[in-house]
């Protein structure tokens, strides 16, 4: 169970406990198929979470990969391989918005279709469904340098050395967009309280 | 510290916890990243090697490619046959490629990389040999080259390369001594570069002979085929044109006889199309002059200026002749990573539109109709007379 992170994160809070991977691999050792055992899951959030629409997340998450196959040579070990990888997905995924826009949300009945067929539950799924595509919709909200942070320490829980090196910034920085962006996810969900007519 | 409340919170926690990929995901990407981390490795691997290693390894990959793609065409035209089989030589050997398209699959030797020794040939680079009817001479291509061996191309090979020249100057319907220089010029450029001589006669031999494969093969495709053969058979072989026989060099005769030969043996005359050119022009000019029906009226300009040079066509060619065969294998996620590719180096590709057929197909496979949908649409928009959009609403009953 993972704690919440209700402060900001100065303390060395590891993320993603789920993946076991070594967080400083030699160049040597590195295959790309061991990099894709090893961080599929966060690829594909990271690409997911920073708007990439459903319908294209294989193709990005693909191409993130072969990117990373073929730069894995270049990868000298001298940052952490997530951060590595933060970079080349983040680059993925703008190119992919440049190329296609971005998408409607889609509808909840849409999203009835997506409902795994085999869960007995499907009403909760859906639900839980609906509160992710909630927080995607949130995020879309954002600009993209509030959502890359705000997706990194919020979502993802990597601590401030590890933001400021994903996303080249200074440590005091990125408290500050932290901040920020904490402050435009709150003000996004305000208005889809008042739109739903909730409070 | 800027606080969220506890509804934020409860959201964010969810959204940890429940957000990301399944197995079957992860299952998905890894069964279409095969293949690709494959290819790259293939292509480092040979990058690393001589040049003329690598050329000619590069060279078979592409023919086997093609002809793997030839193969699979005729199989679902029941209006084809098998022509004769096209002896090419390289280097000092010769390899009889077989009439079914299948490299090696018959009797004959298949040159080794590792047996091929350097060869022998004339100072124009081409190494020359004739044969009553059937022969074709060249020389392999030099590192960088994407010169195909003369074979019987597939009639998409032979469209796609029509389409991507007449792309090139889409006003031009009748062959011009500009286009030929235009066409020619890049491909004796790299190939002079790279240090060896023009194979010339390669480039032509190649054209020549799609253009008689095309008249066997592509005449619109067979009724019922449960595959994209049909999706992609029905581009009109517009009648090609041989070398005009003014100053050719020895290859390009021999080529010329052959395509001849070919052509006597084919089955069916729909493949002449509007017959634009006349027998006798330049190979490549002639290919400005091949304009499949449908096709480059219902794109923008903008979108046909892009570079169409003999290697990107045959790399494009690459993509998606593989993602088609990867469909039609009952592999439609690997189809859709192959189309990715070809998407992400080509998007105003030369097979822009047979790629976003075999996605849509490939995307109906999947059950992913949405998507799919969008990709139809895009189709459309593009292309709206294409009889890919018929072919694509048709299979996935959209």
């Amino acid at each position: 169970m993972r704690s919440i992170a209700l402060s900001s994160p100065t303390g060395a809070q590891l993320s993603c406990a789920t993946e076991a991977a070594p967080e400083r691999e030699t160049r040597e050792a590195l295959a790309v198929e061991e990099v894709y055992e090893a961080h599929f899951d966060f690829v594909w959030r990271t690409a997911r979470r920073l708007g990439t629409p459903e319908s294209q997340v294989d193709d990005v998450v693909q191409e993130v990969f072969v990117v990373v196959q073929r730069r894995l040579a270049e990868f000298e070990g001298r940052s952490q391989l997530k951060t590595w990888l933060f970079g080349i997905t983040r680059r993925v995924v703008l190119a992919n918005i440049r190329r296609h826009g971005r998408q409607q949300r889609i509808s909840l009945d849409e999203l009835a279709e997506l409902a795994d067929p085999s869960c007995q539950d499907a009403e909760s799924q859906l639900m839980a469904d609906e509160d992710t595509q909630l927080m995607y919709s949130l995020l879309d909200e954002l600009s993209a340098d509030k959502r890359e942070v705000f997706v990194l320490a919020e979502l993802e829980e990597l601590s401030g050395p590890a933001i400021a090196e994903a996303l080249d910034l200074q440590l005091s920085n990125v408290y500050a967009r932290i901040r920020v962006a904490r402050r435009a996810f709150a003000a996004a969900l305000q208005r889809h309280r008042l739109r739903t007519g909730r409070r | 510290m800027t606080e969220l409340d506890p509804e934020a919170r409860a959201l964010i926690v969810h959204t940890r916890l429940r957000d990301g990929p399944t197995a079957a995901d992860r299952a998905r990407l890894r069964e279409r990243l095969a293949p690709l981390w494959a290819a790259e490795r293939a292509a480092q691997s040979t990058q690393r090697g001589l040049p003329l290693t690598a050329a000619r390894g590069r060279l078979r990959w592409i023919t086997a490619l093609l002809l793997a793609t030839s193969s699979f065409w005729r199989s679902d035209n029941p209006a084809s046959h098998s022509p004769a089989p096209v002896v090419v030589n390289v280097g000092d050997e010769a390899a009889r490629l077989p009439a079914d398209g299948m490299l090696g699959a018959t009797a004959g030797p298949t040159p080794r990389l590792e047996d091929e020794k350097p060869p022998s040939v004339a100072q124009d680079g081409t190494a020359l040999q004739s044969a009553p009817g059937a022969t074709v001479a060249s020389r392999s291509p030099a590192v960088g080259s994407r010169g195909v061996r003369s074979h019987q191309a597939p009639p998409v090979a032979a469209a796609a390369r029509r389409a991507a020249v007449a792309n090139r100057d889409s006003r031009s319907v009748q062959p011009t001594a500009a286009n030929a220089a235009a066409t020619r010029a890049p491909v004796s450029e790299t190939l002079a570069a790279a240090g060896t001589p023009l194979a010339s006669g390669a480039k032509a031999a190649t054209q020549a002979v799609s253009q008689a494969s095309c008249q066997s093969g592509a005449l619109g495709g067979s009724a019922g085929s449960p595959t994209s053969a049909d999706l992609l058979g029905d581009r009109s072989c517009l009648h090609p044109a041989a070398n005009s026989g003014k100053g050719v060099s020895k290859p390009e005769r021999s080529v010329k006889a052959v395509a001849a030969g070919l052509a006597k043996r084919a089955s069916g005359g729909s493949g002449r199309g509007d017959g634009l050119t006349p027998a006798g022009s330049d190979a490549s000019a002639v290919a400005a002059g091949l304009v499949a029906p449908g096709r480059t009226e219902d794109i923008a300009p903008a979108k046909r200026a892009h570079e169409l040079t003999p290697q990107a066509i045959d790399d494009e060619l690459q993509w998606v002749g593989a993602a088609r065969d990867a469909l039609d294998r009952g592999q439609p996620s690997r189809a859709l990573g192959l189309v990715q590719q070809h998407a992400f180096r080509y998007p105003q590709g030369a097979l822009a539109l047979e790629r976003r057929a075999v996605q849509a197909l490939a995307l109906c496979a999947l059950n992913r109709r949405t998507p799919a949908r969008s990709v139809l649409a895009d189709l459309q928009r593009l292309a709206p007379t294409s009889p890919l959009v018929a072919r694509v609403r048709q299979r996935c009953e959209l």
